[in-house]
């Protein structure tokens, strides 16, 4: 029998909703809530001989400490597979899920994963987990268990995935670097030419899926309280949290308390894919605080957020941006903001 | 009447180009500088006062690295074809000769199999750019990655006055490079070359003009402030197109100045042997095609406007000049794509047909998702490989250019010791000119 250690968040480890974020990791011997109907349907082939819950937020604030938790528990209970999820297209859950994931990885165990396509864990999995589609909601969670199931029981009898299992799992598009015959350039002509004469041709790169972010309903304004955020990389001079110039590794909040503008004896700009020049020389340029002070005057905005928070988008991994949106969007939610003016580079 | 390019009368009125291709198969340091039957002799004394006393670097080393050698070469600031131009012709125009007729006309000689290559360190900050890292190892893994450690490499190790920025800097060792190349490429002169190519575009009632398509290559290059940027004919590129003739670029009327992205750099080298200009001219050899012309223009073009403005006025240049179809290269990444899909867009909306050279960015592990930019027209994409990629590189009994690697993406490490690497450190390793076969593949 294959022994599954099985990683849950708050909510579906039973402990309690967005209250109980902060729950710290803990483990309880054997299934639990969605793990006991998964134990049902890999009964012949399978155990569940333990299972970690952790809040969410707890998993995001210190990720390198939970995953050698978890490793240590892999250890522990001598599992073979990890199994985490389903977190459907919860973002923060999907997150900790990849976490869990890379510490299976480290221990070099197998890890299966549930997760919905556009649930920003899916780019943070490593490249080998298989994750297995699930629904966007709860809702799924029956189908979800099932497919999760199927995958579980080739695992532990060392088969090949059916074709349809094939497909329940989300195709990673992993890029891998090869050598062709021909250099770059000729491989460029002779495509021009295929293209040109109506002939077939295989593009080399295709265009990437960008999830589409629908817009919220509109807000009240003069009654809202509005946040300034940015992904332009404007900071105090000094950079004193030393916020990278391209492939941030985290976001940065700054007091505006008392200012009515930003001026360049104070701030700068960081961001290494710009000249950054004419927002140096006046950094309301990135972040506008000069004007939504003067709106906040004039009671055309109801309040401003006393900090503004701001990243490096250059180069910056799309699902790092997405777990950076997450917290940011967690703080803006504690401090009642309604509204944000998000401003790049 | 006023004859004001008199004495280049003799070319005619034909627009054509004899490359003397001088194989270098050896490279060595000795007491003379001089070409003879395939062995390239650089008298080392001689070549650093003609640098010194021509360029303003405070002191250069010169030192040879060739293919298979157990050698690092790090903080490379570009690479440069040896080149020179018999009797009256100029080369390099705007740095080291005019911009007249004689560009991309009569004869050029050229050190084949053999590049100069600047390096330096240049640490500080310019606007917040800085010099970025850019390396070549001579054999082991890393070689595989970089068309320069296939080249004999002569190394100017430039050191610097203390009180030149790092602008100044580059700027001395761009300057220093190409003298050299134009100094050695000189030792070739009333010597009998290999081979001679001729390179024309064809004539307006030829065969080819009339029965095949018409191909233009629209090449943008870096500029995104005094540390990154590219020179045509020494001026800085603007984001207005301009047409060139190929065999201009065989002598030297694009330079780079970028020295951002070593992997994503478009090296002078490429710049005067073009792996695009050679693939066409190869394929308008066996009749399959018309070249007709090269659209400059500049990519990582500040605002949405400016990027538009460049994309639609270099299609339409393109269709000014009857293209069927184009190829578009680029250089750097990041928003630098999103000038290359806006003209791609503008092209095909026009009805050229086109197809794009580009780098990956796919992250360490290959799962990070596409490039910022990708538009709907772009259905026909080469790709250079993902420069995200790690290596892992051996220690090293050799090391030139710097005791240092200090790039941007590495600080701090001992150039000698083994190190892991993104390939985006590696020296033109995803070149978006395509001169490397490296590609990627989804898996």
């Amino acid at each position: 029998m294959m022994r599954i250690i099985h990683y849950l968040n708050q909510f579906f480890g039973g402990i309690g909703g967005e209250d109980q974020a902060e729950y710290p990791l803990t483990v309880t011997p054997g299934p639990l809530g969605p793990g006991r109907l998964l134990a049902d349907k890999i009964s012949d082939t399978a155990t569940i001989v333990a299972t970690i819950v952790c809040g969410d937020n707890t998993a995001q604030y210190s990720p390198e400490h939970i995953k050698a938790e978890i490793a240590g528990l892999i250890e522990q209970y001598a599992a073979d597979a990890l199994v985490a999820g389903p977190a459907f297209s919860s973002g923060r859950y999907g997150l900790a899920c990849a976490e869990a994931a890379e510490a299976a990885q480290f221990e070099e165990i197998k890890a299966v994963v549930g997760m919905h396509p556009d649930n920003p864990g899916v780019n943070l999995c490593p490249a080998d987990v298989l994750i297995v589609e699930s629904g966007a909601s709860a809702v799924d969670m029956m189908a979800s268990v099932m497919r999760v199931s199927a995958v579980l029981n080739r695992l532990a009898k060392n088969e090949a995935l059916s074709p349809d299992e094939l497909k329940s799992c989300i195709k990673r598009d992993i890029r891998v670097n090869v050598f062709s015959a021909e250099n770059g350039a000729q491989r460029a002509v002779d495509m021009l030419l295929a293209k040109i004469h109506g002939k077939s041709y295989v593009s080399e790169q295709l265009s990437p899926h960008f999830p589409r972010v629908d817009p919220a309903p509109p807000i009240e304004v003069p009654l809202s309280k509005i946040a300034l955020v940015s992904t332009g990389g404007l900071v105090p001079k000094g950079n004193p949290d030393r916020l990278e110039s391209s492939d941030a590794t985290k976001w940065v909040s700054y007091s505006i308390a008392g200012r009515a503008s930003l001026n360049p004896e104070d701030f700068e700009c960081i961001h290494g894919g710009i000249d950054v020049t004419h927002i140096n020389n006046y950094p309301n340029r990135l972040i506008p605080l000069d004007i939504c002070s003067e709106f906040r005057a004039k009671g055309l905005i109801g309040a401003l957020d006393d900090e503004y928070y701001v990243t490096v988008g250059n180069l910056t991994p799309v699902a790092r941006c997405e777990q950076f949106a997450i917290e940011i969007t967690a703080k803006l939610r504690e401090k009642s903001v309604t509204g944000v003016i998000l401003t790049s580079s | 009447m006023y004859q004001a390019n008199a004495p280049q009368a003799h070319l005619g009125a034909a627009h054509k180009l004899e490359l003397c291709n001088y194989a270098v198969r050896e490279l060595r340091l000795g007491d003379e500088t001089n070409w003879s039957d395939g062995v390239l002799t650089v008298n080392p004394d001689e070549l650093k006062k003609h640098i010194i006393a021509e360029a303003g670097v405070r002191r250069v080393g010169i030192a040879v690295a060739r293919p298979g050698e157990s050698t690092r070469i790090v903080n490379i600031l570009d690479a440069i074809e040896p080149r020179a131009k018999p009797g009256d012709g100029q080369i390099f125009p705007g740095f080291l000769g005019a911009m007249d007729g004689t560009v991309g006309r009569g004869q050029t000689h050229a050190l084949n199999g053999c590049a100069v290559m600047v390096c330096g360190s240049v640490p500080g900050e310019v606007a917040s750019q800085v010099v970025s890292e850019a390396m070549v190892d001579m054999s082991g893994p890393g070689a595989r990655y970089s068309p320069f450690s296939k080249t004999l490499n002569l190394i100017l190790w430039c050191d610097f006055y203390d009180d030149q920025g790092p602008v100044k800097r580059v700027s001395v060792a761009r300057y220093a490079g190409l003298v050299a190349a134009r100094f050695i490429g000189a030792t070739t002169f009333e010597k009998p070359p290999d081979e001679i190519r001729t390179y024309e575009i064809p004539e307006r009632n030829s065969t080819l003009k009339n029965k095949t398509p018409h191909l233009v290559y629209i090449c943008p290059g870096m500029l995104l402030s005094d540390l990154h940027q590219t020179f045509l004919s020494g001026s800085a590129l603007t984001s207005t197109p301009t047409v060139v003739h190929p065999t201009q670029l065989m002598d030297g009327i694009l330079v780079s100045g970028n020295s951002d992205i070593g992997a994503t750099r478009n090296p002078t080298y490429f710049y005067q042997r073009n792996p695009i200009v050679e693939a066409l001219f190869a394929h308008q050899d066996k009749g399959l095609l018309a070249f007709a012309g090269i659209i400059v223009t500049k990519c990582l073009i500040e605002g949405f406007s400016g990027k538009q403005r460049s994309a639609y006025l270099a299609a339409q240049t393109a269709k000014l000049l009857d293209a069927d179809g184009v190829i578009i290269s680029i250089e750097e990444c990041g928003h630098a794509y999103a000038d290359l899909m806006l003209t791609c867009q503008a092209c095909e909306e026009m009805g050229i047909k086109t197809v794009l050279l580009m780098a990956e960015s796919a992250g360490a592990t290959g799962a990070k998702p596409g490039p910022i930019a990708f538009a709907e027209a772009a259905d026909a994409v080469i790709s250079m490989g993902n420069m995200d990629e790690l290596i892992s590189l051996p220690p090293v009994d050799v090391i030139l250019g710097g005791q240092w690697s200090c790039g941007r993406w590495m600080i701090d490490n001992m150039a000698l010791e083994a190190m892991e690497t993104p390939l985006t450190n590696i020296f033109a390793a995803n070149c978006q000119l395509g001169p490397g076969r490296l590609t990627g593949e989804t898996r």
